[in-house]
């Protein structure tokens, strides 16, 4: 047991934030700070920075151009970024389709998406939730019948970040409606520009414009897009479950917002009370960065189990804690609206509330804190 | 922070572990003579003592594997308030006349040593001697046969025996059956002063640290023995024809307790780590972090820990009980969740 880093990973830590320092362009530094929204363009945009020092990927193998790094370097990596003042550099093809191709994907099937990824060329939606299946995902009823050659694609997709701006998307379809729930599921990769595709976009509580419906007619989907074996879909979305054992818990983004509101705090003058409750929320701060940290260092051989589930329970309550405090520290300021917020808004204060607003979904996606409960319940507690 | 344990770490943890678990099984009842001289025989008495004095060398981290076992097992015998409270201030002024045959007292087990810290009252020096007037309150066993005495605000360190003339010993149990006792002080003689001045109040706070860190620990045992336990009760209780365990309304609850542990382990374990190789003012903020969640932890799992049991965890003989008293005497001991969160703040 030690305390401090060692060497390495401190100078690891200082290469990464000189070479953000040199890298990352103002108007994304700008936009990270202020907790604005970045849309598909500006993703790209740091993606393909990033892939120039190889870094836009860094939990992929190394012959795919990730970086071979171990799970706690890769952590202090991410963590370094988000507190150098870099917006996260995370996607859906990135986080979840890169790691299911890399596993389950043909060698044609690699060389012609994986790259492009990479670079932060594409942009990938992910279609799992419909509107009849939320944490019951298994019961999802959007249909691929074969047609020749093809899939014919019907149903209806919901909750799909980025759908409208993205140029594919993966997708869970039921191929066998005989089958048990989950064992008549395949993953399929669609063209959005495919005929027979709609996208409506659903506006959020914090007036951002990133979910959308997606409906699918009559898509047709050539066989080629099906990732490994017919039925066996549902095996492959459960191979995530397996693959990111920290990163769920969100830790880098609140420490960067309770930065954020350390800095907000040294400019005004602030009750004891709130200070209390602040210094209460960093020794939560404190404590989840040492879970990770233990779960990283304690057994580095292991693989991840179903204790990440706790870190996301705890890790997304931290997060909406501190989002709480820094809507209640800007006051009244926070009534505006951030979009139309008039001549004399503060800058710094215009986004907290639509930050708080927004950051009520990390208890929802990915598996609600509920059901992450339940998955403890049983394979940690054994009930 | 890396948490990874050395091989000789998991050697001794594995050692003591086997130790509690053999030797304090007994549920009540348990000869308080008989647990102290396992602790002996075991060599844990010579645990913080380095070899040049005669002991075993072990580190904080070593005494943090013990604690755990304490707690786990609900011993009583004073390995805290003797071993590490008293036996840190011993080691650090060891070269002061006198002490050396205090270390090795305590370490073969001829006499049990507790420090005592002066509520009212005062040291006052009289050319070569001093006399000691005054009170101390709720010194966790108390009845010693040697206290080493700090004045209120910490700037005397003095030896005195329990039964020298003018000493007052009232003893009584702790709600979770610990010795403790109220000490009065009427003029009584003492020879000499170990240490005083800034010294003296560096030793203490020292050593105070240190027992802060592991009664952490010791907690973080009893909320791990809790939590099994109340595990294993809801998976074996059948209401409506089920295990309770088998209802979402528990089993959520359960995984916040789970939750509330990991997170007071870690962090206690993260107070030990700056114990062993931080500054002053790091320790004091990362022991203050771990006070809070230790706290906040312990009164969740000993509160649930009953409610899940039912009609049962109100008795006296059902061990949830018994761990509940446990871990609320700990917490009370270390201070209030609110305490911890000023300690922190003050120390940013």
């Amino acid at each position: 047991m030690r305390l401090t880093l060692n060497q390495d990973e401190l100078d690891f830590r200082s290469i990464v934030d000189d070479w953000v320092q040199k890298n990352l362009p103002d108007d994304l530094r700008q936009m990270a700070r202020l907790g604005e929204h970045l849309t598909r363009k500006e993703f790209s945009r740091w993606c393909a920075i990033l892939d120039s020092n190889g870094w836009s990927v860094p939990a992929w193998p190394k012959e795919y151009g990730g970086t071979g790094w171990s799970p706690l370097r890769r952590h202090l990596f991410e963590e370094q970024l988000l507190l150098s003042g870099a917006p996260r550099n995370t996607s859906a093809g990135i986080a979840m389709l890169g790691p299911i191709l890399i596993a389950f994907g043909t060698q044609d099937q690699k060389n012609k998406y994986l790259p492009s990824i990479r670079r932060g060329e594409t942009f990938w939606a992910q279609g799992f939730s419909e509107p009849g299946s939320g944490s019951d995902l298994a019961s999802l009823r959007t249909s691929a019948i074969r047609d020749g050659s093809h899939f014919i694609v019907n149903g209806h997709k919901i909750w799909t970040s980025y759908a409208q701006s993205s140029e594919m998307m993966f997708a869970l379809v039921r191929t066998n409606p005989e089958a048990k729930p989950q064992s008549g599921i395949s993953f399929l990769l669609i063209d959005m520009a495919s005929p027979g595709i709609k996208v409506r976009p659903i506006r959020t509580l914090d007036g951002g414009t990133d979910l959308n419906e997606v409906f699918l007619d009559d898509v047709r989907v050539p066989v080629d897009n099906l990732i490994g074996e017919i039925d066996r879909g549902w095996d492959y979305a459960k191979h995530l479950l397996g693959f990111e054992r920290t990163g769920i818990a969100g830790v880098a983004v609140s420490k960067q917002q309770f930065f954020r509101l350390k800095r907000l705090m040294s400019e005004r003058s602030i009750s004891p009370a709130f200070r209390h409750k602040v210094a209460r929320t960093e020794i939560d701060l404190l404590g989840m960065d040492a879970l990770i940290l233990r779960t990283l260092t304690e057994n580095p051989a292991s693989r991840p189990g179903p204790e990440a589930s706790m870190l996301k329970i705890q890790g997304t309550r931290l997060r909406q804690t501190i989002q709480h405090l820094l809507m209640e520290l800007a006051g009244p300021e926070g009534l505006r609206n951030a979009e139309d917020p008039g001549d004399y808004v503060e800058r710094d204060l215009q986004w907290l509330a639509a930050n708080y607003l927004d950051s009520r979904k990390v208890s929802i996606y990915g598996g609600t804190n509920e059901i992450q409960a339940n998955v403890v319940a049983k394979a940690v507690l054994g009930l | 922070m890396d948490f990874s344990l050395s091989p000789d770490q998991i050697l001794f943890r594995d050692s003591v572990d086997r130790f509690f678990n053999e030797t304090f099984t007994k549920e009540d009842g348990r000869d308080k003579a008989v647990d102290w001289q396992a602790l002996v025989d075991m060599g844990l008495t010579a645990a913080p003592f380095p070899d040049s004095m005669g002991g075993t060398g072990a580190n904080t981290i070593h005494l943090m594997f013990v604690a755990n076992g304490i707690g786990r097992t609900l011993t009583t015998a004073p390995f805290l308030p003797c071993v590490v409270m008293a036996g840190h201030i011993l080691r650090d002024c060891a070269n002061v006349p006198g002490i050396q045959p205090l270390i090795e007292a305590l370490t073969n087990g001829t006499r049990k040593i507790a420090f005592a810290e002066l509520s009212s009252g005062s040291i006052t020096q009289t050319g070569t001697s001093s006399i000691v007037s005054g009170e101390a309150r709720l010194v966790l066993e108390g009845s010693a046969d040697v206290l080493i005495l700090a004045s209120a605000n910490h700037d005397k360190l003095v030896i005195i025996e329990g039964k020298a003339k003018g000493v007052t010993c009232s003893p009584f149990t702790t709600l979770d059956k610990r010795e403790a006792a109220d000490l009065i002080f009427s003029n009584v003689a003492v020879n000499s002063i170990i240490a005083e001045g800034h010294q003296a109040q560096q030793m203490i706070a020292r050593a105070q640290r240190t027992m802060k860190a592991l009664l952490c620990a010791e907690a973080c045992g009893a909320m791990q023995a809790t939590l099994e336990l109340t595990l294993d009760y809801v998976r074996t209780r059948k209401q409506f024809g089920r295990p309770i365990g088998s209802f979402q309304a528990l089993q959520h609850r359960l995984v916040d307790m789970r939750i509330a542990y990991d997170l007071a382990d870690t962090q206690t374990r993260v107070a030990i780590m700056a114990v062993e190789e931080a500054d002053s003012p790091t320790i004091v903020r990362l022991c203050a972090a771990a006070h809070a969640q230790v706290v906040k932890a312990a009164r969740l799992i000993a509160e649930e820990a009953i409610q899940m049991h039912g009609g049962m965890g109100m008795t006296e003989e059902c061990r949830a009980g018994k761990f509940a008293k446990r871990l609320i005497t700990l917490s009370i001991l270390l201070g209030s969740e609110d305490s911890a969160i000023e300690n922190f703040l003050l120390s940013a």
